[in-house]
């Protein structure tokens, strides 16, 4: 499937649950791992992403072809960036993250993990435990312990809101 | 679907997740060790906080201000928490940390640090390698018993010397005021301890305030009891000891000095329950005299060392305050670790700028 120069090359990617994507090769190279598939010549038709699911896909392709019209211009990159994410909710950035992470992806996968910083800043121990599906395996007394070693760290604003 | 999100978060692995919380503020990463052990385990990890440490560094160049970046803590050196390799007998004391070089935070600062135990046993010890060289011990005087009945340690990186090369000056306390003064120097070029004399421009006697002199630019710089300092650079071999009278404040209940990287002008401060007063050395002119209203059991710790406009340290029982100078602002400081009320005075209290995650794997260390 040699390209001829000067003519943008496709490639065609599936996700987990059988969705196919058309990206332009230079788009889609931004993922490491698959420009390692195109350069080993295994891009020959379909690219199977098995870690990815269709609607996480269809977000990363919006991202590859958005930051890939942008011209060299680090700052230019990073206010897409932000505006890229600034809609996406706590569970779509988690899909995202392990989907950039699969990818090979750095950039979106700082920006994303910075933007889930961003969303946990002012978020309960209570909020991270359910979102990350996380069981609280203190005993009460530890817990009380860590917390007063960090007591500080409790003061100010903080919501359980889901968003 | 709820079933299925969880499916999909349980995939993320330590490495994505120390991704993520390396992007929080200090603060909120703290808070959430309380998340779960695994959490805790995660966050409470040097590698993990050496690497937070560098992206908000990265992040924030503001100190003392915005929530993403450095607080300022005092902290008291321990040999516990330097100690390291070496190991001693349980029978045997503990050894003080006597100086520091430079000043400010040695570890941070890959600096070197004095301990020991008057008056023959002491140890260069490198706070990041942990090694510990034992020095030899000092020629006894033969007035060591009689007269002096205590030491003031000075440690110098000296450049002139080579790299890695220091010198310890061990100065007698004496109470006699003399324009004459002993000290035993250390090299680590010739492995010896040198026998010499100090002159003084006039007579002087060395006060045994805590802490070790302060040590810039080559110069030792120690306070006297008759409100003067005693400047000796030891590259000097005539032993001259220049004196610089600072001005006396009426119940002065503690004093600093420091010297400003950026004009190297000399800094003198004093406090009193009345006052703080600041002054240019060695020209004596006042700097600055904000007059307070009654400040009660405040202590002038320190300055920040390298840190220009002029920021002091203040401490109000178990409140510790930064004062700048330059924009005239107070502000408190949060801390943690150790209960400042709860540290001897005298131990060696090192002041340092840097994020609090480096702070807090301190105060692990404290009580390991």
């Amino acid at each position: 499937m040699a390209a001829e120069t000067g003519t943008p090359t496709t490639l065609t990617l599936k996700s987990n649950d059988d969705e196919l994507f058309s990206v332009a090769e230079s788009a889609a190279i931004l993922s490491v791992t698959i420009r390692n598939m195109v350069e080993d010549g295994c891009a020959g038709g379909v690219i199977p992403l098995d870690n990815v699911d269709g609607k996480t896909l269809a977000s990363v392709i919006t991202y590859m072809n958005g930051i890939s019209a942008i011209p060299a211009d680090e700052e230019k990159k990073k206010s897409y960036r932000d505006k890229f994410l600034s809609d996406k909710d706590f569970e779509t950035l988690a899909d995202m993250v392990l989907a950039a992470n699969y990818l090979n992806m750095s950039c979106l996968m700082d920006a994303v993990s910075a933007k889930i910083a961003q969303v946990m800043e002012k978020k309960s121990v209570g909020w991270v435990r359910r979102k990350f599906g996380i069981e609280n395996d203190y005993t009460p007394e530890e817990e009380a312990a860590v917390k007063e070693e960090h007591k500080w760290t409790f003061e100010g604003v903080e919501t359980d809101d889901d968003n | 679907m709820d079933s299925k999100k969880n499916v999909k978060i349980n995939e993320i692995n330590d490495d994505l997740l120390r991704e993520i919380l390396v992007h929080l503020p200090p603060k909120t990463l703290f808070k959430f060790m309380t998340v779960s052990k695994r959490w805790k385990y995660l966050i409470n990890d040097p590698t993990f906080l050496k690497f937070h440490n560098n992206k908000q560094r990265h992040r924030s160049s503001a100190v003392a201000g915005d929530d993403g970046g450095h607080l300022l803590a005092l902290f008291q050196l321990t040999t516990k928490h330097l100690s390291g390799r070496y190991r001693r007998r349980p029978s045997e004391p503990a050894m003080n940390i006597l100086a520091v070089f430079p000043d400010g935070n040695p570890e941070i600062m890959c600096g070197l640090v004095l301990c020991g135990r008057h008056s023959s046993k002491y140890h260069i010890m490198n706070p990041v390698t942990k090694k510990w060289v034992p020095l030899p011990p000092p020629p006894r005087h033969r007035l060591d018993q009689q007269y002096y009945r205590d030491w003031t340690m000075g440690l110098m990186v000296t450049a002139w010397e080579g790299d890695n090369s220091y010198i310890v000056v061990r100065a007698a306390l004496t109470d006699d005021l003399d324009q004459l003064l002993p000290i035993e120097t250390y090299s680590s070029k010739t492995g010896e301890w040198v026998s010499s004399m100090l002159v003084g421009t006039g007579g002087f006697i060395l006060h045994p305030l805590p802490g070790a002199p302060l040590v810039a630019n080559g110069v030792f710089h120690w306070y006297t009891y008759n409100w003067q300092i005693a400047l000796y650079d030891p590259s000097d071999e005539t032993g001259h000891v220049q004196l610089i009278k600072i001005p006396y404040l009426d119940g002065a209940v503690s004093r600093a000095i420091t010297r400003s990287s950026v004009d190297n002008t000399l800094w003198f401060g004093t406090i009193n329950p009345n006052k703080i007063q600041i002054y240019k050395l060695p020209k004596g002119e006042k700097e600055d005299d904000p007059e307070k209203n009654r400040m009660d059991r405040i202590r002038l710790e320190c300055f920040v060392p390298n840190w220009y406009p002029l920021v002091l340290v203040l401490r109000q029982a178990e409140n510790i305050f930064l004062y700048n100078l330059g924009s005239n602002m107070v502000e408190l400081v949060r801390y943690y670790g150790c209960a400042y009320n709860h540290l001897v005075h005298e131990e060696y209290l090192c002041p340092y700028l840097e994020s609090s995650c480096l702070s807090s794997y301190f105060q692990r260390i404290f009580f390991d």
